[in-house]
């Protein structure tokens, strides 16, 4: 031993090793790794599989692959609506330097107003964590000169986070054209997207959904089957390319192609539809509807509602004060009126009361009645339009002249549950059934957006403040009253009446055409009712309403068509109850204007089409709507020439099973 | 008898055991930061060479040398303790390195060694066969404990004078100094570090020399070894001087306003003092009591003669005072370890039921305080988000469950070398460091954490017996400290990575990213290599 260990105190002279606590040191060290292998072999074995599909989900990221949208086709192979790629800015929080400062920059490059960027603001500042990757739309479809502006500040400010994503929206090939027909797209709600995800549809937060027209009816069938792509990305969402990528998605499909959406072929003729907008636009009608309808099939050709839906400007995201424009018009645009509004017929409703006194033999086609210029009933007076009289009237001569007096006879004799009856029967004071009037809600419900009209009956009228008295159908036998109709409702009578008396459910939607061209639910016309009344009164209505047109003396000989004949029945309904003296249309305030009527078929010889037009406000049938009528019954008889296909062109495609 | 003989002798079972892990951690390191630095293996590799040749260096010196700086050793790293709370470079908001130019050097790491050699050095001393009581244990008269008070006290101004204490001065005494000469300030900054370190490196030398011909210098409270330890602290007062003359002047020009601008704030621009609020004059009143206290023990201490040095340290203000000064940087996980060293080696050394009870309890009362006062906000939102990582599976439950994750799906046999999603594409945080186990244990599976596991449980063994086998008592204490080192890094580190316990910034030992832990493991694994060497080797040497 040597000094440097003696003389040190606690050296190992003295030194005696703690054995036992050593040994308790060893247990617990035994112990401690005994544990951790424990919970190694719970982690891994036992819950192995759990965090291995935990690990996979971490770096695998799905991204949907949308299907493209359907188109729509018209009849004639015109196509009125497909898809357009856009330019959509996006901001990526993650990425964004000064917050603030991009926003303010974007607001000015984009013109975008404060509340936008205020809650768009809002929400960057929402996001947490792996969402702040996520790009944020902040505004879509811009136009190239924003797109050139953005590019511009890009280059020179940075923007960081500010990207710009290809999209696609819907185009509009014919413009505002049956804008109402085929509807438009915005973006989906927090509630729908929650029901429709519950009924297990594929939509998320930001998509576009139809909500008006064609674009909300067949929302399923348009929409398609979105597919998905998986991509793998590393911690910060940033997608691993080339080989590190393809190695980890080894084994699995990586890719689902979407499937596009069906294409719809609609019942529409485009250019139909257009000559009947021009038409209307001729006669500088503000508010109006108009429907052009097959009377063998129901088919509708034609659907104006007035004023045009400004449906381009609509789809997509517009600024909150394009949308309180168009809320706040007093035109109310987003009306379709066709099947949206009801009216009183006015004169076009005599036809039903003449088949109705028919029907109940309470006249036949001889029975004359005397016009002095009104007509009494206990100690109420009512007025022909023609103060003078027409004298005495036959059914023929009584339509032609549209003598109200004669049909407040009639209307009398039969009494009013008779005419609701027969207008009953003619698809009056109930929905039509066409597609665009009943929406299923994703919870199931239906919703109607289909008016479906009034035909007053004597309970109806008991119901209502005044109660049922006899004379009520007075006013009714010539459209007025409580009577209220929409113009499908007209159309689809006028058509029943051309066709002896078929009533057809009206339809728009042709068929479908999938992407391998193969065709899906073939419409065929569908037979609502038929008609119970005998034939020759049938005819003699018929001939009576061709001769307001067709015979001199009639209200629209004078402006009849060079090119064809045509059966029709003005109208001309008071929106206000008319005072003592008659006044000038110059002269009345716009909304108390009379309302102006035409219903009619074509050709007079053997029928093929009926319109129904009304010119809201526009003052007498015979001057301000039949020429509208006129104008597109003259534009389809050229298209038909024109094309060659024949006049009946659909009977004969239906007759074919759809393969001509 | 040659060094070569003894390096016959160390236990190279030992040596081999803790090489494997390394090299282990070194494999490992080639994946983890293929993503990240795909060369930091070789740098960790350089690490591990100088890390073996330390050891083995370490390992042919008689360990007992060491005892006689332990306490230099320990006062020159509480020192560079301090100089990081002040002029350390702040990652992530806390002040762990100190810039040296070539390296980060962390002190805390070094400070592990230290306490190990001081306190088995202090433990050693009393190893008489009686178990310590709770007096032995807090020595009532010491001098440690006023400077940890100081430390704290400033500390809590949290004022800048903390952490630029010469440039607040320039300000407050508006004595404007132009913009600041950082690269000279860095150079002298750097020049007083490795000044200290030389002055260790020499002492060790000289000691070395000496001390075969001077055996009364091997009694650590011989007068010689006194005068030894003074020479040695002065060498921290020349490098403390050269720092303070060379970098600011403004110490020098107005001393008084300098220390007082350490306990007045400037308030405004306006440069208003705020005075005489509780606020501040606490801490002040608590400084200048402590101040009375240490002048109070050094009177004692020149009445009574160093002989009584021994009574002034208590073995708790061994610990105390680092754990202190790191829980401040705040470095959460090293005090831990500290602690846990301290402890073990305490009970190792015997300590009777009675103080540890009240020991314990104090403890409790402890981690109480801590927990309200002295954690940050986000070292308690660690352990709430532990409790239930999901809550925030985002936020700071993100590291807990990513690691999880990266642990589960390796499965038996793991994803293979590389292939792990989980470390490749960087789920993992600090995958390299912390939590280079969750990388191993999702590349190389249950097996291979098995592998890894019985290659701790060895070294943990082999440290044990050479603790048993150990010629005295300091050589003993200092296997247990080295054993206590590395198990409690091992199980706080993968308990944290397996969601066992709360994630704390510890790394495993040998096996993660990191110069100054690798190199300081080794250089306590060269002590036990030593202690290994049977006592005749060391006889008649030279």
């Amino acid at each position: 031993m040597s000094l440097l260990a003696n003389s040190s105190p606690g050296t190992s002279a003295h030194y005696e090793n703690n054995w036992l606590i050593l040994a308790g040191f060893a247990f617990c060290a035994l112990s401690a790794i005994l544990v951790i292998i424990g919970r190694l072999y719970f982690l891994q074995l036992v819950r192995g599989e759990e965090f291995t599909q935990r690990s996979e989900t971490n770096f695998i990221q799905k991204s949907r692959l949308s299907a493209d949208r359907g188109f729509i086709y018209d009849s004639y192979g015109h196509l009125l609506l497909d898809n357009r790629p856009t330019l959509d800015v996006t901001i990526t929080a993650a990425f964004v330097k000064d917050q603030k400062a991009t926003l303010e920059q974007l607001a000015t490059l984009l013109s975008l107003d404060e509340a936008t960027i205020k809650s768009l603001g809002t929400k960057l500042r929402k996001l947490r964590g792996l969402d702040r990757f996520v790009p944020t739309l902040v505004k879509r479809d811009i136009t190239f000169d924003e797109l050139a502006k953005l590019e511009n500040a890009r280059m020179l400010a940075g923007l960081d986070g500010v990207d710009i994503e290809e999209g696609l929206a819907r185009r509009y090939r014919y413009g505002n054209s049956a804008g109402h027909v085929l509807g438009y797209m915005n973006e989906i709600g927090p509630k729908e997207l929650e029901q429709r995800k519950k009924s297990g549809q594929d939509y998320r937060q930001g998509d576009m959904i139809g909500r008006m027209g064609l674009e909300s009816q067949y929302e399923e069938l348009l929409h398609g089957k979105n597919g998905f792509r998986l991509n793998a990305v590393d911690s910060h969402g940033r997608r691993l390319r080339g080989l590190t990528g393809r190695k980890l998605l080894q084994g699995m499909i990586s890719q689902h192609n979407p499937e596009p959406g069906e294409s719809l072929i609609i019942t529409l003729d485009i250019e139909l539809q257009q000559a009947a907008e021009e038409a209307f636009r001729e006669k500088g009608a503000i508010e109006g509807a108009m429907v052009v309808v097959d009377i063998n099939t129901g088919y509708i050709l034609a659907m104006v509602s007035l004023p045009l839906l400004d449906v381009e400007n609509i789809s997509g995201s517009p600024p909150p004060s394009f949308w309180q424009g168009l809320i706040n018009n007093p035109y109310k645009p987003l009306l379709n009126r066709t099947i949206q509004e009801h009216y009183s017929p006015g004169s076009t409703y005599k036809p039903i009361t003449a088949l109705a006194g028919l029907k109940n033999g309470a006249i036949t086609t001889k029975t004359k009645y005397h016009c002095p210029g009104f007509f009494t009933m206990g100690r109420s007076r009512w007025r022909c339009w023609n103060d003078w009289g027409h004298g005495s009237e036959d059914l023929h001569s009584a339509m032609k002249h549209s003598c109200d007096v004669y049909f407040y006879n009639v209307g009398a004799e039969i009494g009013l549950d008779a005419l609701a009856a027969m207008a009953a029967d003619l698809g009056f004071g109930k929905r039509s059934g066409l597609e665009l009037g009943i929406r299923k809600a994703p919870n199931g419900r239906l919703l109607y957006d289909e008016q479906p009209g009034i035909i007053p009956t004597s309970a109806y009228r008991a119901r209502t403040s005044g109660g049922y008295q006899k004379g009520d159908v007075v006013n009714n036998s010539i459209g007025q009253g409580d009577t209220n109709v929409t113009p499908l409702q007209l159309a689809m009578a006028y058509a029943t009446i051309a066709n002896g008396g078929t009533l057809l459910k009206p339809q728009l939607l042709l068929r479908t055409e999938d992407s391998h061209g193969k065709w899906h639910n073939l419409a065929h016309p569908i037979v609502r009712s038929k008609l119970a009344i005998a034939p020759e009164d049938l005819e003699a209505v018929v001939k009576s309403i061709c001769a307001v047109v067709g015979e001199p003396g009639g209200g629209v000989y004078h402006r009849r068509s060079k090119k064809l004949n045509i059966c029709g029945k003005t109208g001309t309904a008071q929106v206000i109850r008319i005072g003592r003296e008659r006044i000038k249309k110059d002269e009345m305030e716009y909304q108390t204007r009379d309302n102006a009527w035409f219903a009619a078929f074509a050709p007079a010889e053997d029928p093929q089409i009926a319109v129904a037009v009304v010119n809201e406000h526009g003052g007498s049938g015979g001057s301000a709507a039949a020429p509208i009528a006129i104008k597109t019954i003259e534009a389809w008889y050229d298209l038909t020439l024109k094309r060659g296909t024949g006049l009946s062109w659909h009977k004969r495609w239906i007759m074919s099973g759809g393969e001509e | 008898m040659s060094l070569f003989a003894r390096l016959l002798r160390i236990r190279w079972p030992l040596f081999f055991a803790v090489l494997a892990v390394c090299l282990l951690g070194i494999y490992n390191l080639e994946s983890a930061a293929r993503s990240t630095n795909p060369d930091l293996y070789l740098t960790q590799l350089l690490w591990l060479g100088l890390g073996v040749v330390t050891a083995l260096s370490c390992a042919l010196i008689n360990y007992r040398f060491t005892r006689y700086f332990a306490y230099f050793i320990y006062g020159v790293i509480s020192f560079l303790l301090v100089l990081t709370l002040v002029k350390g470079t702040p990652i992530n908001g806390a002040r762990r390195w100190i810039n040296l130019g070539f390296m980060n050097l962390q002190a805390s790491e070094l400070m592990k060694v230290a306490i190990i050699i001081t306190l088995a050095h202090y433990l050693s001393q009393h190893w008489v066969g009686k178990k310590m009581t709770l007096r032995e244990l807090l020595r009532p008269l010491n001098i440690s404990r006023p400077l940890a008070i100081t430390a704290i006290i400033i500390f809590k101004l949290k004022a800048p004078f903390m952490l630029d204490p010469l440039g607040e001065l320039a300000r407050l005494t508006r004595k404007k100094l132009a913009a600041p000469p950082v690269p000279a300030e860095f150079l002298w900054f750097r020049i007083t570090i490795i000044l200290i370190i030389t002055a260790i490196l020499v002492t060790f030398i000289i000691l070395r020399i000496l001390s075969a011909r001077r055996p009364d210098l091997v009694n650590p409270v011989s007068k010689s070894a006194v005068r030894l330890q003074i020479i040695s602290a002065s060498f921290i007062a020349l490098g403390l001087s050269l720092y303070i003359v060379f970098t600011k002047s403004a110490f020098i020009r107005d001393p008084v306003a300098y220390i007082l601008a350490t306990f007045y704030r400037e308030s405004g621009p306006g440069g208003v003092y705020e005075q005489f609020t509780p606020h501040y004059w606490l801490p002040v009143i608590l400084f200048l009591l402590s101040a009375i206290y240490l002048i109070l023990c050094l009177l004692l201490i020149r009445a009574r003669g160093w002989q009584t040095q021994r009574d002034l340290i208590a073995p708790i203000d061994i610990i105390g005072l680092p754990a202190l000064l790191i829980l401040v940087e705040p470095d959460l996980g090293t005090t831990l370890i500290y602690l846990a060293i301290a402890g073990t080696m305490l009970l190792y050394s015997g300590v009777n039921r009675r103080s540890l009870a009240i020991l314990f309890i104090a403890m409790v009362f402890g981690a109480g305080i801590a927990w309200m006062g002295i954690l940050k906000d986000y070292q308690r939102q660690r352990i709430t988000t532990f409790l239930d990582p999901e809550q925030d599976a985002k936020g700071s439950g993100y590291h807990s469950i990513q690691s999880l994750i990266a642990v589960g799906s390796g499965k038996l046999f793991g994803k293979g070398h590389g292939g792990g999603t989980q470390t490749q594409l960087r789920f993992l945080p600090e995958q390299h460091t912390d939590f280079a186990f969750s990388v191993w244990a999702e590349e190389m599976g249950f097996m291979g954490c098995l592998l890894l596991l019985f290659c701790y449980a060895l070294l943990i063994a082999l440290l044990l017996w050479t603790a048993y086998k150990a010629a005295d008592a300091y050589g003993s204490l200092l296997c247990v400290g080295t054993t206590a080192f590395i198990f409690w890094h091992m199980v706080i580190n993968i308990g944290m990575v397996t969601g066992l316990l709360p994630v704390v910034g510890v790394t495993l030992p040998f096996f993660s990213y990191g110069g100054s832990s690798l190199v300081t493991l080794w250089l306590t694994i060269g002590l036990t290599l030593s202690v290994s060497i049977p006592e005749r080797f060391f006889d008649g040497a030279q």
